[in-house]
């Protein structure tokens, strides 16, 4: 059952690091390089104080990894810092994701490279920002009306912008999740809690809302390659927020029932829980205080999330989409209609970016 | 133990089954059924030393056919690094220059540890000269007759810098000569080792020259910053040396970089540095032999 | 009408590299290197310091320069200051 899978046993435990064998770290560079981790050993390495212990060819290629990282977060706190400018300081903007962990220091951030930068604005400012950042030089990714008002009518954010000299796609959005999801947690409810940054007007969600956003966009999102990142940044935020507030289980619990967002929370808790051993209080493990009535669609929901997240060997094939959905129907599931709606709605919002970039309108 | 230690049956059971060789400060694991493709890796690498196939590799490269119905009537071959296929295939004959091209595109595509500079490096004495890659430079023919007259060769592609100690590292490898530049260094050095003609690739003809046996075995050896030199091919002309200054040698390496936007700050030290300690000069040639006395002069 | 004045976010974000007739300058903001001209290194070196207005900054730089702030100066200096906006490495205050 559980194979002694490199990339698990030190993202589990970073200590073990020490213990690999070379060929274990030969296997671990790729793991971790296809998961897009490898800079995160580094880190983790050096949270543990081991990094001196490491081979010198694992280090070379950690620190390799890691200068893509450096240059990727700069790219975009660079375009967060234009972006700011060209909208000026009153309205107030929720960084979100990458963007949140690396302003607001958080520990998923460190050897995490980010593409996009994903804002959050109050449906009022959305006209505003959109009009500023077109006016100082963004172009809009999606010229077509149709797909326009496609975005506008059911989605939660703005067609994607970018700068042509910086290439940094912003996704502005106005609320975490499509219109047309089954899960549509309130903006308001997210402005209510956002924590200030120290600088002015930049916001990030409160930690609760942060974990439930990662876990999520975990859930909706068809990104499987990065899934097993993805976890870790909830495995990550998680041991961190506890560390600093004991109480955090109880309210993360009541905040995913109060937005109607327990079942994802559920399925991403269990995964990290059995793929990551993260220590979450017996609360949170607890599926009867997520409101899963139908046992048949828990468990079977729960293994496919894990499945679909546990880290592939170097030698197998990249994950697809469709061979999960495949293996979906394969086991006669009928996925929550909430969960395929967000699939698709992605999956859409994808083929149309293609489209633009197809056109030429896409990144220079 | 070597390609040639080996035979030929050997070899070609080793690289079927996995051949870890080192290029440099890499580690490299090859795997490929193809026979043509060991057999011309056994030609232009004989003396290389086989290291043993385990430990660290900092890429594993398989070059195998496709699996397919195409296969039957067009047949093809691929790339593969760690399991992804970053190309389309090629046709099968050019699985060779496949190897050695596709391995260039995962170092510089991957080796950030590294300030990657598009030039040829060739060392003499301790110092290496440093010659950017521009269209019309005609470096791959300078670099080969270079090499051919004694210098060592680091690469005829990437010059590595290491960042932290400003030093050059060696690459050696085997240099692509294309179209024109093939019979120039036949003519130039009758006994050079090269490889078979692979006609029509995506650059051209092309054929490979083997890295001389005391670069291969000095590989492991880093050199100091020494000139760089900026070359232009210009029919009929005579050898002309002019100096430019650091701040125009420094923009045009930089632009000339393979990541030199990637590391940033590192990158802009590290340049800094190597351009300071170099002299600089333009070299106008249309002669090879003068324009290797003219180098061998430079050196002193 | 008040003049816009000028000023440099971060000055510990420049790292300039002087060679024999011009400077390299690696911004850490952006992650860009440029190639400056003199003119252009003192404009930075006053504002790495002060928060100025266009006028103010030509007659400190005419100064330094030993020339006079006239109107062709003032456009000058007026247009660099803009390139440099545009590379993000000053900044606006109105």
């Amino acid at each position: 059952m559980s194979s002694p899978d490199p990339l698990l046993t030190v993202l589990r435990e970073p200590g073990r690091m020490t213990l690999l064998s070379t060929a274990e770290w030969d296997r671990l560079l790729r793991m971790a390089r296809a998961h897009r981790l490898l800079a995160k050993l580094g880190e983790l390495a050096r949270g543990e104080g081991i990094e001196c212990r490491l081979p010198h060819r694992a280090l070379d290629n950690i620190r390799a990894a890691q200068v893509w990282v450096d240059h990727f977060q700069l790219r975009i706190r660079r375009e967060l810092r234009e972006v700011r400018r060209a909208i000026g300081s009153p309205i107030p903007l929720v960084l979100l994701k990458g963007a949140a962990y690396m302003m607001a220091g958080l520990p998923p951030a460190a050897g995490r490279s980010f593409a996009d930068l994903d804002l959050l604005v109050r449906f009022e400012d959305l006209q505003t920002v959109e009009q500023a950042m077109l006016e100082t030089g963004w172009h809009s990714q999606v010229e077509n009306e149709y797909d326009q008002r496609y975005y506008r009518q059911w989605m939660h954010e703005i067609p994607p912008l970018v700068h042509p000299l910086r290439g940094v796609e912003v996704d502005v959005h106005h609320n975490l999740l499509p219109s047309v999801g089954r899960f549509r947690p309130a903006a308001k409810a997210l402005w209510e809690r956002a924590t200030p940054l120290e600088s002015n007007g930049l916001f990030v969600l409160s930690p609760e809302d942060m974990v439930l956003h990662s876990a999520v966009h975990l859930v909706v999102s068809d990104e499987l390659r990065g899934g097993l990142r993805d976890l870790f940044d909830i495995h990550q935020l998680y041991c961190h927020f506890f560390r600093r507030d004991r109480g955090f289980p109880a309210v993360l619990l009541e905040r995913a029932r109060s937005l109607g967002l327990a079942k994802p929370l559920f399925y991403v808790l269990q995964a990290s829980h059995e793929l990551l051993h993260t220590p979450y209080e017996a609360e949170l493990l607890d599926y009867r205080n997520f409101g899963l009535r139908n046992p048949f669609q828990r468990v079977l929901m729960c293994h496919l999330v894990k499945e679909v997240l546990r880290p592939r060997p170097p030698e197998a094939a990249p994950p697809s989409f469709r061979r999960w959905l495949l293996y979906v129907r394969s086991h006669w599931i009928r996925m929550p209609p909430g969960l395929l709606l967000g699939h698709l709605t992605r999956k859409s919002v994808r083929r149309i970016r293609e489209r633009v970039e197809e056109k030429g309108g896409g990144i220079p | 133990m070597t390609p040639d230690s080996l035979g030929e049956e050997g070899f070609l059971r080793q690289v079927r089954s996995g051949l870890t060789i080192r290029f440099g400060p890499f580690r490299i694991c090859l795997r490929s059924p193809l026979l043509e493709a060991a057999r011309v890796f056994r030609r232009l690498y004989p003396d290389i030393k086989l290291e043993k196939d385990e430990g660290i590799r900092d890429f594993h490269v398989e070059v195998f056919p496709p699996s397919g119905v195409r296969r039957w009537w067009r047949p093809q071959v691929e790339f593969r690094l760690d399991g992804e296929k970053p190309f389309e295939p090629f046709p099968r004959d050019h699985a060779f220059p496949l190897f050695e091209w596709g391995l260039n595109y995962a170092i510089a595509t991957r080796a950030h540890n590294y300030c990657l500079l598009h030039s040829a490096v060739l060392e003499k004495n301790g110092r290496c000269l440093i010659l950017p890659a521009l269209p019309g430079s005609g470096k791959s023919t300078l670099c080969a007759a270079l090499m051919l007259r004694g210098w060592r060769l680091f690469s005829d592609e990437f010059g590595i810098l290491q960042p932290e100690t400003g030093r050059m590292l060696p690459m050696p490898r085997a240099i692509p000569l294309k179209n024109r530049s093939i019979e120039v260094i036949r003519r130039f050095e009758p006994g050079a080792l090269l490889g078979p003609l692979f006609p029509k690739t995506r650059k051209g003809d092309v054929a490979h020259l083997a890295p001389s046996r005391s670069s291969l075995e000095r590989q492991g050896e880093e050199g100091k910053a020494g000139w760089i030199v900026f070359p232009r091919f210009v029919p009929g002309s005579s050898t002309l040396v002019s100096s430019v200054s650091g701040s125009e040698a420094f923009v045009r390496l930089s632009n000339n970089s393979f990541n030199y936007h990637l590391l940033g700050e590192i990158a802009f030290r590290a340049l800094t540095d190597l351009v300071r300690e170099s002299e600089c000069h333009a070299l106008r040639y249309s002669d090879l032999d003068e324009a290797v006395a003219m180098f061998d002069r430079m050196v002193g | 009408m008040k003049a816009d004045s000028w000023r440099i976010p971060f000055p510990d974000e420049l790292l300039l590299e002087e060679w024999e007739n011009a400077w390299m300058l690696y911004h850490r903001g952006t992650g860009e290197t440029h190639l400056l001209d003199a003119l252009t290194v003192e404009i930075l070196d006053i504002l790495r310091s002060n928060t100025l207005s266009t006028p103010t900054l030509a007659e400190e730089l005419a100064r330094r320069c030993q020339r006079s702030a006239d109107a062709e100066w003032q456009a000058r200096i007026g247009t660099t200051l803009e390139r440099l906006e545009f590379l993000s490495l000053v900044e606006r205050q109105r």
